[in-house]
């Protein structure tokens, strides 16, 4: 039984210092790339392209379920982004609420005669709504039955003329200049084709926000949005950057991401069969790509460019990650054949992988980790000493690495600029691993409790929302 | 796996634990310190910057619009106390450039006086070489918007740089220096002009005045498809279809779907304004 015990440490022990040494590599890979990326863009003017009359058209597609109590200011939000050639398409998934009357009233929509091509297969389109107030000329919105969000997504995809496509939450708000930095990659790459850009998600939970526009940026008050704050520079500032670095990138925030809208169609779109549908339709862009032998990339701004509202509360919080784990599951399984697959060169040799062990197995064998450590303390095979040594181990590191993501923000974006930011993101470190890092592990198992059970749902998403001019 | 075991049962791995633990914590503290000493050197450094600023902005705006003597402006400057001459310098060089931005005429014509009696342009040019590529980058900027046009033939070679971004800020100043004479003799150059290059030499060309024809037949014939490309946009852009349409249409066989699309839109366009 002793060795068993001994077996069992050992591979904990093995299984934490290789989680730490990926953490580790990623991070300073992506602290490379910040830096390299922060010099290369510094002295760039984005406005040129405002100017420039062959810039690349785009359409940003906001799908909208039951948001009637807040879509008029967030199509208003959408509609003053700073670019010139570019058209809104709302699509009403279906809403139980008044949002299509929102939409109509607000927008002086009349039915258009625009026709509907089905390139993607969706759901049927009701209405195709065009505004008669020239201000709106931009605007297009699209009444259909309710099919989920990646059908709605479809639809927009495929009422789009432009050549890029941008998928946005319909209550995210962006940058001032959000449009401009995405767009560059596409104009900026040599040889290769850029299929897809991503963007930075910040949590805007307690910033300041007025018509749509971000006025000021402050650190939540609220610790489950705090500890978020700094999970999400943990993963898109220490994470993302290095693998958009090693061109491994399997994921671009559903929140806002812009897409090369032919390679989209030619992959089949978004799928309707997975909640994370976003992972999914980047997944199935590159392997469309390697498969037809077409060079390509996807790019990475690490600039923050969308601020989106995180869970306040923990019953939210938990729905939107056993969703994310279901996600997860659904992708790797989905694209299976890509996993070790040397045709996938680094994507199915060292990305698909990773997603698979760190992101999609490691709450399973924490847990078991966790399980078996209590049956050995009630059975008293604990070594107390090596035990609490282990787990201090594991929590610095864990420490340490979060205010590494906030030094690197302090680095590069300084979003979050007064001393008491800084001590509220510093706490929020602190905590993270104790109270924050274990929800995660019970929604990723609920997540797979979930799959098992067969739910493919996506869960309601309440929000806080807007308040006009306050804080969010 | 039975040594590993074994390192297990002995005292060395709850040795690695403690030092590893300890490690970790010292890491902890010095991060956080770091956090709070880069923001409070930053709240500090960003006031003392803006107030240099302003007193750069003054004595600066004292000269430009009050007709304030150069030199004792300048002596004036070098005597702002409690700053080192190279920040000094530093936000001197910025606000010129940023008012140069915004006026043309006697007011730039004084600024670059400015800029030559203070000695930057002369620290600039001795600078350019031994420049890292981001100063580099930055200083061929700066250099091309206060006219130094005696420095083109030390800007020049960076059009050849192997950084995209020093080739495109050489490729765009000398636009600005020497005009569009400069871009029509591009015809040999071989490294690709990418799209963002070509967007930031566009925003230049629609700031410059074409005062005579322009000769673009070494730019069509050009092996390099993104110089026909800038060629035939130069053409679209001044409305200079007519003399040049056939030597465009003998260039529409080309690779490049973005040259072979913007050759079909110069033509389409031409054919409209006959009609």
């Amino acid at each position: 039984m002793n060795t068993f015990v001994y077996i069992f440490n050992l591979w904990i022990l093995i299984f934490a210092v290789f989680v730490m040494s990926s953490y580790v590599i990623l991070a300073i890979i992506s602290a490379v790339a910040l830096r390299k990326y922060k010099l290369q863009n510094r002295l760039i003017n984005y406005n040129y392209i405002l100017s420039y009359e062959h810039a690349p058209k785009i359409s940003l597609i906001a799908p909208a379920y039951n948001e009637g109590m807040t879509i008029q200011e967030n199509v208003s939000s959408l509609l003053a982004i700073n670019y010139t050639k570019f058209e809104v398409i709302v699509v009403n998934d279906g809403s139980k609420d008044q949002t299509i009357e929102t939409l109509i009233e607000a927008y002086n929509l009349v039915p258009s005669t625009k026709e509907y091509k089905m390139k993607i297969p969706t759901k049927d389109v009701k209405c195709i709504y065009k505004s008669t107030n020239p201000s709106f000329s931009k605007l297009l919105v699209v009444d259909k039955v309710n099919g989920g969000k990646a059908d709605a997504l479809n639809v927009g995809i495929n009422i789009s003329q432009n050549d890029y496509v941008v998928c946005i939450d319909v209550d995210c708000v962006m940058d001032k200049d959000s449009m401009l930095r995405l767009v560059k990659p596409f104009l900026d790459k040599e040889g290769k084709r850029v299929i897809a850009t991503g963007g930075v998600v910040r949590i805007a939970n307690n910033c300041v926000i007025q018509q749509g526009k971000l006025k000021s940026v402050e650190a939540p008050d609220r610790w489950l949005p705090r500890i978020q704050v700094v999970e999400y520079l943990r993963a898109f500032i220490l994470g993302r950057m290095a693998w958009a670095k090693l061109d491994g990138l399997l994921l671009i925030s559903g929140a806002f991401g812009m897409f090369d809208r032919e390679i989209v169609i030619k992959a089949g779109g978004y799928n309707h069969n997975t909640v994370g549908e976003d992972m999914e339709l980047v997944v199935r862009m590159r392997r469309y790509m390697v498969e037809n032998k077409l060079p390509y990339t996807v790019s990475f701004i690490p600039d923050p460019l969308c601020w989106t509202e995180a869970p306040e509360t923990r019953n939210i919080f938990m729905r939107q990650r056993s969703r994310w784990t279901r996600g997860t599951m659904e992708t790797l399984w989905i694209h299976r054949k890509m996993m070790l697959n040397p045709k996938f060169r680094l994507l199915g040799l060292l990305s698909f992988p990773y997603w698979f062990i760190f992101e999609y197995l490691a709450p399973l064998i924490e847990f078991t980790g966790i399980l078996i450590t209590l049956i050995f303390i009630y059975f008293g095979f604990i070594n107390w000493t090596y035990f609490l040594l282990l787990c201090l181990f594991v929590y610095t590191f864990s420490v340490c690495f979060s205010l590494c993501a906030i030094l690197a923000d302090e680095f590069s974006y300084q979003q979050y600029k007064t001393i008491k930011d800084a001590r509220k993101l510093i706490w929020a470190a602190i905590v993270d691993p104790i109270v924050f890092h274990p929800l995660t592990v019970i929604a990723a198992l609920k997540g797979n409790w979930q799959k098992i059970r067969g739910n493919t749902q996506w869960g309601d998403m309440t929000r806080v929302g807007f308040a006009k001019g306050q804080k969010k | 796996m039975r040594e590993l075991i074994n390192w297990m049962r002995s005292d060395e791995l709850a040795e690695f634990l403690i030092i590893s633990n300890l490690l970790f914590i010292l890491g902890i503290f010095y991060v956080m310190m770091s956090i709070f000493l880069l923001r409070r050197k930053r709240i500090f450094r960003t006031k003392r910057k803006g107030k240099l600023d302003a007193l750069v902005f003054k004595l600066v705006s004292d000269y430009l619009f009050n007709d304030k003597d150069v030199d004792v402006q300048i002596k004036k400057l070098y005597n702002i106390k409690g700053y080192s001459r190279s920040l000094i310098n530093r936000v001197l060089f910025k606000n010129i450039i940023q008012l140069h931005k915004s006026y043309t005429g006697e007011y730039a014509t004084r600024l670059e006086e400015l800029f030559n009696r203070t000695g930057l342009k002369e620290y600039c040019h001795k600078k350019l070489r031994r420049a890292s590529w981001d100063e580099r980058q930055e200083l061929i900027r700066d250099l091309c918007e206060m006219k130094a046009i005696d420095l083109a033939d030390d800007i020049r070679p960076f059009i050849y740089d192997k950084r995209d971004q020093v080739r495109m800020e050489a490729l765009v100043g000398m636009t600005k220096l020497e005009g569009l004479p400069f871009l029509t003799s591009l015809d040999a150059y071989e490294p690709t002009i990418t799209e963002w290059m070509q967007i930031n030499i566009m925003h230049v060309v629609k700031r410059l005045r074409k005062s005579e024809d322009l000769d673009y037949s070494h730019l069509l014939k050009s092996k390099n498809e993104t110089v026909v490309l800038l060629g035939v946009r130069l053409i679209g852009y001044f409305q200079d279809i007519t003399k040049w349409k056939d030597t465009i249409t003998d260039r529409a066989v080309v690779k490049s779907p973005i040259l072979r699309r913007e050759i079909i839109q110069v033509m389409v366009h031409y054919e409209k304004m006959k009609s």
